[in-house]
C-alpha cells in the first residue's frame, strides 16, 4: 500500500468522524442546547471517561451476550440456509414459516423470553440471535439456489453425488454471499441484545442508558449509545477482514 | 480414421483407447410442467460410430441440449431409448464429458485446479488422488498445454479470456479419459477468430484421444469443418431432417473452409434448414 492510498484509507474517514463530531459541537454551541436534550460530544466525552469503568463493564457485557447470540446465529444460519437452499423441497416447506417468524418485532418477543428465562443475559442472548440468523440464512440460500445449471449438469454427469455437488461447488460458492451477511448480521445482533437490555434487564449498556434517562444523565445515555457504535464498527471491521481474506477469489483481486 | 495419433508423444495411460457408440432408437422426449408439456424432440433415431465425430445443426430450442443430456444420462427420453455402447442409458454413465457455451468454470479454483475438479469424483481416480496427486497434475498440465495454455496453471477464470476459459472448460471436460465428449455450442459466446482458433484446437484433442464426439450448433461451418456427419434438426419439436456425411480428410485446415466443396456443403445444409422452417410456416 502506498502512501496515497494510505492517505485514502485511514486518513479521509478519520477526518470524517471529526468532521461530524466538530458538526454536533458547533450545532449544539450556536443554538444553545441544553445538554439534557442534546449534549455536546465534549459532555459525552467527558462523562464516558468519568463513567469510563462502569461502561467497560457494561459494554462487556453486551458484547459477551451480542458476539454469543451472533455466534449461534452464525451455526443456525448457515446449516438452515444450506438446507433450504438445496432442497426445493425445504424450501417450499420453510420459507413461509420463516418469513412469518422474520416479520415479527424481536422487541415483541422478549417479554416471553423473560417469562421463560428470566431477565438478563439470556432473553439479550437470544434476542441478538433471533434477529441476526435471518440475513445469514437468506444470503447463503440464495447462493446456494443461484448455482449454475450447466455446473450441476457436469458433475451430475460425472456421478458426483448430492453430498459432493454440495462439497465442492455449493459450500465455496456460498462463502461471499456468507460474509457478505455477517456485517449486516453482526451490526443487527447489537440492535437484539440492546433492545432486550433495555426491556428487560439488569446489566448491559441498553440497561444503563435506561437507568441514566430515567436520571435525566443525559450525557451518559449518548455515552452508552457511543460505545455501541465503536462496538458495532469493530466487529464489522472484524468480519470484513476476514471476507476480504476468505473470499479474495470474489473480489478479482 | 485416428491414424495420426500418438503424434504427440506416447498415449496417456488415463486415456480411453476408443470412444463409444451412441444409439437413439426412435427417443421423444416431452417436458412436463404444472401448465403445460412441450415436446422437445420427436422420434429421434441415429447412430454415432466409435470415435466418430457427429455435429447436430438446428434453430434455436429446437431440443438439441435435450440430445446431450440424453446421451449423459441427466434425462430420460419419453418414448424410445439411448444406448451408449448398446447398453441402455437410465443414470449418469461418468464416461462422458460436457461443456457448453459458458465455460462455467469454479471461480475460487486455479485454471489447473479447475481441470483437476474431475478426478475428484469420478472413480477410481477419486478414490487415488492422495497417492497419485502429482501424476494428476502432470496429466492436467499436459492437456492444458495442447490447448496452448501452458503457463497459464495458476491463473483464476477471471484473469482469462473468453476463448481462455473454454479451453480450460475443455480440458475439464477430458481430463478422465471420457470415452464421448457433449459439446453444447461451446464456442458461441467467442468471437469468430478465436472460435475458428478452438475449432483446430479441438480438432486436434479429438485425432489425439479419439473419444465419440457429439457436437450441438448453430454454426453450420463450424459443424463442416469438425464434424465427420452432420444431422439436421427441425424446429420444436426437434426432428431429424437431414444429414450429411462430410467427407473431407483429416486434419482439416482453415483454408478448407474457403474452398468451394466447402461453401457448397455449408449451402446445401442452410437450403436444408430453410426448407424446413418454411413448411413450419
Amino acid at each position: 500500500m502506498n502512501l496515497r492510498e494510505k492517505i485514502q484509507n485511514w486518513a479521509i474517514p478519520t477526518l470524517a468522524v471529526i468532521l461530524f463530531f466538530l458538526l454536533w459541537e458547533g450545532v449544539v454551541l450556536i443554538f444553545r442546547i441544553p445538554k439534557f436534550v442534546l449534549p455536546a460530544p465534549s459532555v459525552v466525552f467527558r462523562s464516558l471517561w468519568q463513567w469510563g469503568r462502569i461502561i467497560a463493564w457494561h459494554s462487556g457485557q453486551t458484547l459477551y451476550t451480542t458476539t454469543l447470540g451472533f455466534s449461534i446465529a452464525v451455526i443456525v444460519g448457515l446449516i438452515l440456509g444450506w438446507a433450504v437452499g438445496f432442497s426445493a423441497m425445504l424450501y417450499k416447506a420453510l420459507y413461509p414459516l420463516l418469513i412469518a417468524f422474520n416479520s415479527i418485532p424481536k422487541v415483541a418477543i422478549v417479554p416471553v423470553l423473560v417469562i421463560w428465562f428470566g431477565i438478563g443475559t439470556i432473553p439479550a442472548l437470544l434476542t441478538a440471535f433471533l434477529i441476526s440468523f435471518f440475513p445469514i440464512l437468506v444470503n447463503v440460500a440464495t447462493g446456494l439456489a443461484t448455482l449454475e445449471p450447466e455446473l450441476r449438469d457436469v458433475l451430475l454427469s460425472l456421478g458426483a453425488t448430492q453430498f459432493q455437488i454440495f462439497r465442492k461447488v455449493g459450500l465455496p460458492r456460498t462463502l461471499p454471499y456468507f460474509f457478505g451477511s455477517l456485517k449486516v448480521a453482526v451490526t443487527m445482533a447489537f440492535v437484539g441484545s440492546v433492545i432486550s437490555e433495555t426491556v428487560a434487564s439488569d446489566r448491559g449498556i441498553g440497561y444503563l442508558m435506561i437507568a441514566a434517562s430515567s436520571r435525566f444523565d443525559v450525557p451518559l445515555v449518548f455515552a452508552g449509545l457511543l460505545a455501541i457504535a465503536l462496538m458495532g464498527v469493530s466487529l464489522y471491521a472484524i468480519a470484513a477482514v476476514l471476507e476480504a481474506r476468505l473470499t479474495r477469489w470474489a473480489y478479482r483481486r | 480414421m485416428n491414424g495420426n495419433r500418438g503424434g504427440h508423444g506416447p498415449p496417456l495411460p488415463f486415456m480411453s483407447e476408443r470412444g463409444a457408440k451412441i444409439s437413439f432408437r426412435s427417443v421423444s422426449l416431452t417436458y412436463h410442467s404444472t401448465q403445460s408439456s412441450t415436446q422437445a424432440i420427436d422420434r429421434v433415431s441415429f447412430d454415432v460410430a466409435p470415435s466418430t465425430f457427429v455435429a447436430v445443426v438446428g434453430p434455436s430450442g429446437c431440443g438439441k441440449t435435450t440430445l446431450l443430456k440424453l446421451v449423459a444420462g441427466l434425462l430420460r427420453p419419453t418414448e424410445g431409448e439411448v444406448f451408449v455402447d448398446e447398453e441402455k442409458v437410465t443414470r449418469p454413465l461418468k464416461i462422458v464429458g460436457m461443456a457448453f457455451q459458458n465455460a462455467s468454470l469454479l471461480p475460487w479454483r486455479t485454471a489447473l485446479g479447475n481441470v483437476l475438479l474431475p478426478l475428484e469424483i469420478v472413480q477410481p481416480y477419486a478414490r487415488q488422488l492422495r497417492q497419485k496427486k502429482a501424476d494428476f497434475v502432470r496429466r492436467a498440465q499436459e492437456l492444458l498445454s495442447t490447448v496452448g495454455l501452458a503457463g497459464f496453471e495458476s491463473y483464476y477464470p477471471w484473469q482469462l479470456s473468453g476463448g481462455m476459459q473454454q479451453r480450460v472448460s475443455l480440458c475439464r471436460a477430458l481430463i478422465h479419459g471420457p470415452k464421448i465428449l457433449l459439446l453444447d455450442e461451446p464456442f458461441g459466446a467467442l468471437d469468430a477468430f478465436t472460435r475458428e482458433e478452438l475449432w483446430l484446437v479441438l480438432q486436434r484433442v479429438w485425432l489425439d484421444l479419439g473419444p465419440t464426439v457429439l457436437l450441438v450448433t448453430h454454426d453450420l461451418r463450424e459443424a463442416v469443418f469438425l464434424a465427420t456427419t452432420v444431422y439436421v434438426m427441425s424446429s420444436r419439436p426437434g426432428r431429424i431432417v437431414g444429414e450429411r456425411v462430410v467427407q473431407f480428410n483429416y486434419p482439416r485446415d482453415l483454408e478448407l473452409s474457403y474452398s468451394a466443396q466447402f461453401t457448397e456443403l455449408v449451402h446445401a445444409l442452410r437450403v436444408n434448414m430453410a426448407k424446413e422452417q418454411r413448411e413450419d410456416l
